[in-house]
């Protein structure tokens, strides 16, 4: 038999935290080619075997887009100016984050035979999930500057304002997914709470409508929702080019920061519930 | 002295009941729970493996024996890290371990290549390692231009020989056999054993679980008998695979005397 000389000993497991998460993220980087491919795999399999395949990607949000028009603005006569593109933009935020963190917990279960068979990070389930949905988040950015034209909003250099908040957004959405994808493993209602759950958040922070609207009393119950700043942050990079007028730059930090952290606190909180997942049934 | 490929030292696994239900409890302990005491059981966990030491040195092969729910596949899924021991610990020296099983990681509305390609990148390949194991994988698989077809589309049988044709192309240095030896027709299955054959001669060590004793005997260095998630016998293969023979002789109930069989009742 030819043995190879000098190998390593394999994933020696280290007990601490420190030593959990710095195997994990060695691991990821080992396996990056596998984030891009679940990415890769994910988006096409979303569209395989539809009549109307990727373009179900941009139909999507636009469909959302008219159905709450219809409601809002032709049946009970509100809605402020330009409403289809104030509801577009915080539906595209939002189903960037919704649909990351329940097909992260998804795949937990779609992946199961894998994870019973072969050694790899589970890790890389919600990083790759989140990266198919950004890259559908972009396009979908895309085409809102598009039909944002014909409304009279060209864009301007001012667009790329949104980075930022996209960027954090892509954080908070991680972290989530994350956390979510970990728990619902141990607890299965959680995929059926959260449905409920992020809808009321949609609701509970200015998606049919501008913080503009919300009486200023109200405002800081508002600002306690992070979709907030993302939803008035994208709108008002995309739509007017500029920082949005109702969010100070200390609620942006300490909402981008809140975002890292949570980023971090779900990986880790990952990595810690991860080694049970094969003794628990998917 | 012999280097150490693999050394365990009082393995333990354990399953939480008040966790573990539904399909993953069905899966690892349903054919268990009958083999063993269910004192553990009504405690709330049950040890799918205890007190387990053995060690695997450089160049040689451990065969791993023992009834159904002994605990043989929970052993190979800890080498191979797909789940972590409750108790003690494990050395693995060596690159990759890799427990062959089929179609491990398919994808249902991905083409069979693109299937290919996922399950290599599960398995940790860069993807030019990807691109050099496509072509060889493809041959070896003889599925032609159904590799271009959905999984979805596949018969059993095509599934289980691409995944075995998958699993036989990834070289590792630890080889972890888990009954894969009867996967297609008998010339798939001759050249699979080719395969396996000349993987065993690159790899630096392999655990086989198998229920063929002929196999175990004629190939292995060392045989590890698991009895109830415990170790009953390890050392030389011919004095344990003959122990566990004769240990399982005893156990089937004698065939009745001729005369007697007609007095089975028929069944109405």
């Amino acid at each position: 038999m030819n043995a190879r000389a000098s190998t390593p000993p394999l994933r020696i497991r280290d007990a601490t935290l420190s030593g959990r998460v710095s195997a994990g993220l060695s691991d990821l980087v080992q396996y990056r080619h596998l984030v891009w491919y679940m990415a890769m795999t994910s988006l096409a399999v979303d569209s395989r075997g539809t009549k109307l395949g990727r373009s179900w990607w941009i139909i999507e949000p636009i469909a959302l887009m008219g159905v709450y028009t219809l409601f809002v603005r032709v049946l009970i006569h509100r809605g402020g100016p330009d409403f289809p593109l104030v509801v577009l933009a915080a539906i595209l935020a939002f189903e960037f984050f919704a649909r990351s963190v329940a097909r992260s917990m998804s795949m937990v279960k779609t992946v199961q035979t894998s994870m019973l068979n072969v050694s790899f990070p589970r890790s890389v389930i919600p990083l790759g999930v989140t990266l198919s949905e950004t890259i559908r988040f972009f396009i979908s950015i895309g085409v809102y500057l598009l039909i944002a034209a014909p409304f009279g909003f060209l864009p301007t250099t001012g667009v790329f304002l949104a980075l930022p908040f996209i960027f954090f957004e892509i954080l908070f959405t991680l972290g989530a997914a994350y956390f979510f994808a970990a728990t619902g493993v141990f607890f299965r209602d959680l995929s059926l709470i959260t449905a409920y759950l992020f809808w009321l958040a949609f609701h509970l922070a200015p998606g049919m409508y501008t913080l503009h609207m919300v009486p200023p009393s109200w405002r800081k119950v508002f600002y306690m929702n992070p979709l907030t700043t993302y939803f008035e942050g994208l709108r008002a990079a995309l739509m007017h080019g500029r920082w949005p007028a109702h969010i100070p730059y200390t609620l942006a930090g300490c909402v981008f920061g809140c975002s890292v952290l949570l980023c971090v606190a779900g990986y880790v909180y990952f990595l810690h519930r991860e080694g049970s997942f094969n003794k628990v049934v998917l | 002295m012999t280097e150490v490929a693999i050394a365990a030292h009082g393995l333990g696994v354990r399953y939480d009941l008040r966790q573990t239900k539904g399909r993953s409890l069905r899966r690892s302990l349903a054919a268990a729970v009958g083999a063993r005491s269910k004192q553990s059981i009504e405690q709330g966990h049950f040890w799918a493996l205890r007190d387990v030491d053995f060690s695997v040195g450089v160049g040689e092969i451990l065969g791993v024996i023992g009834k159904n729910g002994a605990g043989k596949s929970t052993l190979l899924e800890i080498i191979a890290d797909i789940i972590s021991p409750d108790e003690g610990s494990i050395q693995v020296s060596g690159r990759r371990p890799t427990l062959l099983t089929i179609g491990a990681g398919f994808e249902r509305e991905l083409t069979g290549r693109e299937n290919i390609r996922l399950n290599a990148a599960y398995l940790g390949f860069s993807r030019k390692q990807i691109d050099g194991l496509v072509e060889p994988i493809e041959e070896f698989s003889e599925l032609g231009q159904f590799l271009d077809q959905p999984l979805k589309t596949y018969s059993t049988g095509m599934r289980a020989r691409l995944g075995f044709s998958i699993a036989v192309h990834t070289d590792p240095e630890i080889l972890l056999l888990d009954e894969v030896l009867s996967v297609g027709d008998a010339d798939f299955q001759e050249k699979s054993r080719r395969r396996i054959i000349d993987m065993m001669g690159r790899a630096r060590a392999i655990v086989v679980v198998s229920h063929t004793g002929g196999f175990i005997e004629e190939t292995c260095s060392k045989v590890l008998w698991l009895e109830k998630g415990r170790v009953r016998e390890f050392g030389d293969p011919g004095e344990v695979t003959a122990a566990y023979k004769k240990a399982t002789v005893q156990l089937v109930p004698a065939a009745p005397p001729v005369g007697q069989q007609a007095a089975v009742a028929p069944i109405r």
